[in-house]
């Protein structure tokens, strides 16, 4: 690797953005060695369509984008896994049942927690438990929620709408929610 | 009101400004219901916990020089 025709020093690009291409594909895959093979793939990929980046963007916001197509795709083209369904979130042995709440209610409690333990507990339990979200509902939800991505932004990447975006996010909260009570709050 | 449409528009108004109707319909549906409010201050905590999450502060991972060699190497393989 070298300087390129199109005058763009490729050489040290591994050096320059490997660290952030990593931690970006990680953070939606949680697999060390899937996103190492993003970040290859996107550092390849780059090369060869090295006489179409236009300049218009800096090499860097190009790299990202050709990342995040891909990590998009690998979703895509896998099957999702199989969600629950919402009713597995709720009770219905409350107290106030079917008077006014027409049952369910949601069961759990992840608020006491948060106060008692650790800081790094806490990262591990919460990454632990993201990862068990169905792959594109991770995405969406590390883009909007822990990023605070534009919810216009984020809906265009996912090819989704807002009110599908509400959904999603809302799902996986209750779903995390769920996970971290079982994962150590009953523990 | 059902507790998973309270549930849905406490998590959507974490996000965007509810309308005065569904704000008071969260209201009176979590003063009476012990359950939502539980949920309505674990919707709040895990906003907190995603935030943290981003912080900035946070050690980033950084790659290995092993990791990066393999990277160089199989990237001078395959262009």
């Amino acid at each position: 690797m070298s300087i390129s025709k199109e005058g763009i020093d490729t050489s040290k690009w591994v050096e320059d953005y490997s660290d952030g291409l990593y931690n970006y594909a990680v953070m939606r895959v949680q697999d060390h060695d899937l996103a190492l093979d993003f970040v290859q793939d996107t550092f390849v990929s780059a090369l060869k369509a090295l006489e179409n980046f236009q300049g218009k963007s800096s090499v860097k916001t190009w790299l990202y984008s050709i990342l995040k197509r891909k990590i998009i795709d690998h979703w895509r083209k896998q099957e999702s896994r199989k969600t629950r369904p919402m009713s597995s979130y709720f009770s219905d042995s409350g107290m106030m049942k079917g008077k006014f709440l027409e049952g369910a209610q949601p069961t759990g409690r992840v608020s006491e927690v948060e106060k008692i333990i650790e800081n790094d507990e806490l990262r591990e339990a919460i990454f632990g438990c993201i990862s068990g979200l169905p792959d594109n509902w991770r995405g969406i939800l590390v883009d909007k929620m822990i990023e605070e991505k534009k919810t216009e932004e984020v809906c265009k990447d996912h090819d989704i709408t807002t009110s599908n975006l509400w959904v999603i996010i809302h799902r996986a909260k209750l779903q995390l929610r769920d996970c971290l009570d079982k994962k150590w709050i009953r523990q | 009101m059902s507790c998973e449409k309270v549930t849905y528009l406490i998590d959507k108004g974490e996000l965007v400004k509810l309308s005065f109707m569904e704000r008071m319909r969260i209201r009176m549906h979590v003063w009476m219901c012990k359950c939502c409010t539980h949920y309505e201050k674990d919707s709040k905590a895990l906003g907190r916990m995603f935030r943290r999450l981003a912080d900035k502060t946070e050690p980033k991972k950084v790659l290995s020089e092993m990791d990066k060699d393999k990277l160089k190497k199989a990237i001078s393989e395959k262009s």
